[in-house]
């Protein structure tokens, strides 16, 4: 039997099942959320003549629950108007609709016998065969079923969301004795795939995976942090970015997800459990005196870190865990770290902590052992795959190495050894690994990642794989050419990849000469080309750096050789016999996004953030993508529209430096095309299909396009308003003079130069001069140097 | 030979974008305004009409078409009476009487109906397609500032503090509502009935009507309220929603006749438009405008302030 989800019924309108509810929504369900009616009116209701029977009363929880969730921040949404998508309602009126729904997600309060009695009315309603599943994070999944009918409980499963449900990709499956297989493929596929999550399969034991390893290594700080004298600001130092895990490192990790929160599932997990570790989960006493004096973190506006006015100046103050104080920390300084935070490879890092000699190391040896002892024994009461715990504290908590990644890191037997004489023992299946001569967790063989597979003591191919292809795990025997900056890699078939791999996919010299050798290649020998990486972001943009040398020391014809050897590659990328599919993820700013906007098609990851942003540092695009502003608008204006006032629409997305907050808004903000472009939520399917798209075009018969010199540009009528328009915002001080300059700059170059006649039709070589031009002549301000000079030395945008 | 106004009505003044005139055109609201003006004249033979005047900021899109002969022909069921549309921006509707008074003065007409209609719901300021001129856009940009601008540069030139225009806004709110309470504007304002025909909840066609007689604008308002909103024309200016004029929707009409046909049909004249004059002032600074129109008015008129 084919399952189809076609409409999801979220019951229970709280922080989870809202956001749940618009992620839904997100990938194009047509969802339903309900929650209780109220029990008693509020007076002004009461005044209003409203009673509990008023339509208005009864979807009162449920609306004004959704409407908090669309308005909070990160957006839950990918685009607002996707909130019509949902349809809110209350259990007593509107549960029967479930009969028509294909999936129906329990997240109600944290209370066995409230979700008994909820399962109970779902029977009544619910279609035989569809999907019944909870959201719970702390109540056995087999008690949940307790009562049930057999369909019931052959389609139930616990599917756990991490919070907030639109960004942290974790989806753990936790099935029952009862629940059918076909339910937990499906819900793996359908998760990863259509939701664009990553999939967990976990064991019903308390907090499942990832909130089992990942509130013990927090509780374990909890503890440690007394025993070992340090300050809260000294252990989040050295448990954030440091060891790759996220920014928010321990106790400011804790302030955010809520204290109350973290004790519930600690308290949850000490209370069910009997192993090693219990007395870890166990509350310490400051930690209570801080719940009894409600301070749950950042929801109480105050936890483990408080932001204080001091002196006028905002100040983010510490808990000191011996008073109980908040106080000012000086920011921690150890030469260990300064050394650490240079080496790029976390791996390579992660051997240089565990082994220094100084108290820092002290600290992360205990932490480490800890760890490792505590996931050892964890297999096969939480997982029977060690994979599997990684992939949960990776993408539910932000660790960039999950635990046995980290042992791998550090060497599994030398670590070993070290834990022994430090009295904190693995589990015997390490030794019987070890034993066997398997020395790592994971190995990569033939392009294919194994782990290793405790009950028959060899290696196996993770699952899963199907449909995702990985530039990592391909790269070591597919690179064809490769150069400082960039790599094109064999993906098979006929396409090959360009992968950034600069500091933080900055474009130079290198990225170019690599893009313009894969089409090169590519027209030779090949059928494709597609773009894309699997750095933190696809590209941040043109590297600053070698703009502002060569402008500082004035060459300027040098500069405007780069210039143009920036727009010939993006040509080069447009206008080539081959498909060139461009696949961004994250941020994908100014030339990142003039590279995506020249590709045949661009199938955006739904978490992308492209923008035209070079406005901050004083410039405007100059590797094309003013240019081909001028030529899309060119495109769309018809006979009667107002062209005036769709030029301004897309001048202000350059002029205001917008940034998309997801694939989808990069459409209305004109970088990616409507019935050209298309949005991918899954990040690890992304790349197999990019390719498969460029393989359809291939095999579709592709032709290179015919160069352009029909685009029509408005001349003088544009910028006159350009010029009213920068002067009102100058005069309005929301702009400065040289934003102004810029501004006018753009306007000048968008409106196609200064031509009296609108609709004239001209070369994109023409456009592509003027840009060039303005970018030089943007150059040899100094204000521009200035706001480059701020970028490149301290990341900050500068308004001069 | 003199000219009078004989009589004259409004509609309520809705707020515009999105009060209770926003779906209703502004000739749909002037005719029933002029015809409620006719009803006061049962003993005058329309035909009589010498024109209709009709003073309109943005002519164009739902105030298109020569909206003042689009007028007498909704209006005074007559082709006979012709029809112009004028504009000097928000002194339309004056220039409009003055230009009435003028040609019956001259001798060129005895019977005008002159006034304005407005809809900044449907057509908002500058317009659907707004195409400035180049040269001046380049060269002398500030003559197309937008009032708001040229507000903040009153202020900032003048010295007027924010305290004192949200005090001023204060004052002119509760005038109103107390204008509004003393039931000053009853007799002036025409009530206009405004239908909408939508779709309902259901999905069904439904139709909804209600009169309109009250103006939209005065409220009753705080110092401190009025003190919270944030400038919306420049960072750190003075010049707030609360404290800035409203936009609106609406219109109102005059009969203006000479001396000749108060006798004949034996009118009594309410008001007398004794002298108008002109003046302009640099763009950048319009709100001004009085400090040079009014001297010249009182020169022209050989008149004093008092």
């Amino acid at each position: 039997m084919t399952r189809i989800i076609k409409k999801v019924a979220v019951l229970g309108s709280g922080v989870m099942g809202s956001g749940i509810a618009c992620h839904f929504a997100n990938v194009g369900l047509e969802v339903l959320l309900l929650d209780i009616v109220p029990r008693e009116l509020s007076d002004a209701e009461k005044a209003k003549g409203l009673t509990l029977e008023s339509k208005v009363i009864r979807n009162k929880i449920v609306d004004t629950a959704l409407k908090t969730a669309i308005k909070s921040k990160p957006a839950p949404l990918y685009k607002t108007e996707f909130a019509k998508r949902i349809t809110t309602g209350n259990f007593d009126d509107d549960l029967a609709k479930i009969k028509d729904y294909d999936w129906v997600l329990e997240v109600v309060v944290e209370r066995l016998d409230i979700k008994k009695i909820v399962f109970g009315n779902v029977e009544k309603y619910r279609k035989k065969g569809s999907l019944i599943t909870s959201n719970t994070s702390g109540i056995p999944i087999e008690t949940l079923i307790e009562g049930r009918s057999e369909d019931f409980q052959k389609n139930f499963c616990g599917t756990h969301f991490f919070n907030p449900p639109r960004y942290l990709k974790l989806f753990e499956i936790i099935p029952s004795t009862k629940t059918d297989p076909e339910v937990i493929s499906f819900l793996d596929d359908f998760a990863s795939r259509i939701l664009g999550k990553n999939t967990v399969l976990a064991k019903d034991t308390p907090a499942f995976v990832a909130n089992r390893v990942g509130t013990y290594s927090i509780m374990a700080l909890f503890h440690s942090i007394r025993e070992l004298g340090m300050s809260i600001p000294e252990v989040d130092a050295l448990t954030g970015t440091l060891i790759g895990r996220a920014k928010s490192a321990t106790f400011r990790t804790a302030d955010v997800v809520g204290l109350d929160t973290l004790v519930h599932v600690a308290n949850g997990v000490r209370e069910n459990t009997k192993d090693e570790a219990n007395e870890l989960f166990q509350i310490p006493d400051y930690l209570q005196t801080m719940l009894d004096k409600g301070w749950l973190g950042q929801k109480t506006k105050q936890g483990f870190f408080k932001k204080e006015i001091i002196d006028g100046k905002k100040k983010f103050l510490a808990l000191n865990l011996e008073t109980l104080e908040y106080q000012e920390y000086p920011k921690v300084r150890v030469d260990v770290i300064g050394a650490a935070k240079k080496i790029d490879d976390l791996a390579k890092r992660m051997v240089l902590l565990i082994n220094d000699k100084s108290k820092v190391g002290d600290f992360f040896r205990k932490s480490f052992y800890g760890l490792f002892q505590f996931v050892s024994n964890r297999i096969p009461e939480i997982s029977d795959d060690v994979y599997r715990i990684d992939d949960g504290l990776r993408a539910g908590f932000g660790w960039q190495l999950g635990p046995f990644e980290n042992w791998d890191a550090v060497g599994v037997a030398k670590t070993v050894k070290e834990m022994e004489e430090a009295g904190v023992k693995p589990a015997q299946w390490i030794y019987d690994m070890l034993e066997s001569g398997a020395e790592t967790f994971y190995k990569i063989e033939n392009g294919v990642k194994k782990f290793y597979d405790i009950p028959s003591k060899s290696y196996k191919v993770i699952p899963g794989g199907e449909g995702k292809l990985s530039l990592e795990l391909i790269r070591s025997s597919n690179v064809l050419w490769e150069n400082k900056e960039a790599s094109i890699i064999d993906l098979g078939d006929g396409v090959i990849n360009v992968e950034f791999h600069s500091k933080m996919n900055t474009i130079g010299a290198g990225t170019l000469a690599a893009l313009n050798k894969a089409v090169d290649m590519a027209e030779e020998s090949y059928k494709a080309v597609v773009i894309s990486n699997e750095g933190e972001h696809f590209s941040a943009g043109a590297n600053v750096g070698m703009i502002y040398m060569l402008a500082i020391e004035q060459e300027w014809d040098e500069l405007a050789y780069a210039i143009k050897a920036f727009q010939n590659a993006t040509m080069r990328l447009r206008y080539s016999g081959i498909p060139v599919v461009a696949a961004p993820h994250g941020l994908t700013l100014g030339g990142g996004c003039e590279i995506c906007m020249h590709a045949d098609k661009v199938i955006a990851n739904a978490e992308t953030y492209m923008g035209l942003v070079e406005f901050g540092v004083g410039l405007i695009p100059g590797g094309g993508g003013t240019k081909e502003f001028a030529l899309r608008l060119g495109d769309e204006i018809k006979t009667g529209d107002v062209r005036t006032n769709a030029f301004m629409n897309r001048y202000l997305s350059i002029g205001q430096a917008k940034v998309a907050t997801s694939g989808y808004e990069a459409f209305d903000l004109g970088y990616l095309r409507p019935g050209i472009d298309e949005v991918v939520p899954s990040r690890e399917h992304q790349l197999s299909y990019a390719k498969q798209v460029a393989l359809t075009m291939s095999a579709k018969g592709y032709v290179q396009p015919a160069r352009r010199n029909d685009v029509k540009i408005l001349g003088r009528e544009a910028m006159a308003l350009v010029y009213v328009g920068a002067d009102s915002f100058t005069v309005g001080k929301y702009m400065s003079e040289h934003d102004k300059l810029i501004a006018e700059k753009l306007g000048y170059v968008m409106s196609g130069g200064d031509i009296s006649i609108p609709l004239t039709e001209v070369s994109e070589d023409y456009l592509l001069e003027l840009e060039r031009k303005a970018f030089v002549e943007l150059c040899m301000q100094r204000k521009t140097l200035e706001r480059m000079q701020s970028l490149i030395k301290t990341g900050k945008i500068l308004r001069n | 030979m003199e000219a009078y106004i004989v009589g004259g009505y409004r509609s309520a003044i809705g707020k515009a974008p999105r009060g209770v005139f926003r779906f209703t055109r502004p000739d749909d609201i002037a005719e029933k305004v002029i015809r409620r003006l006719l009803e006061d004249f049962p003993q005058l033979d329309k035909e009589r009409i010498d024109d209709v005047v009709v003073g309109n900021a943005f002519p164009e899109a739902e105030q298109g078409f020569n909206m003042g002969r689009m007028l007498s022909l909704m209006s005074l069921d007559t082709v006979t009476v012709g029809g112009s549309t004028i504009n000097r921006y928000c002194a339309s509707g004056v220039e409009a009487i003055a230009i009435a008074s003028a040609k019956i003065k001259a001798g060129l007409a005895d019977i005008i109906i002159a006034g304005g209609a407005e809809t900044m719901s449907m057509v908002s300021m500058g317009g659907w397609r707004g195409v400035t001129n180049y040269n001046v856009s380049k060269n002398n940009v500030s003559w197309y500032h937008g009032m708001g601008l040229t507000a903040e540069a009153v202020a900032n030139e003048y010295n007027v503090n924010r305290e004192d225009q949200d005090a001023f806004a204060l004052e002119s709110h509760n005038r109103a509502l107390s204008a509004v309470k003393n039931g000053h504007f009853k007799e002036q304002i025409v009530p206009i009935e405004v239908e909408q025909v939508y779709v309902d909840g259901n999905g069904k066609r439904a139709v909804k009507k209600s009169i309109v007689d009250a103006d939209e604008g005065p409220r009753p308002s705080k110092i401190e309220g009025l003190a919270r909103l944030k400038p919306v024309f420049a960072a750190g200016g003075t010049v707030t929603a609360g404290n800035a004029s409203q936009m609106s929707d609406g219109a109102a009409f005059l009969m203006v006749v000479s001396e000749k046909i108060v006798k004949e049909l034996n009118l009594t004249p309410i008001a007398r438009l004794v002298d108008y004059q002109v003046a302009g002032v640099d763009p950048y600074k319009m709100g001004i405008g009085p400090m040079a129109a009014i001297p010249k008015e009182l020169k022209h008129a050989a008149m004093k302030l008092n």
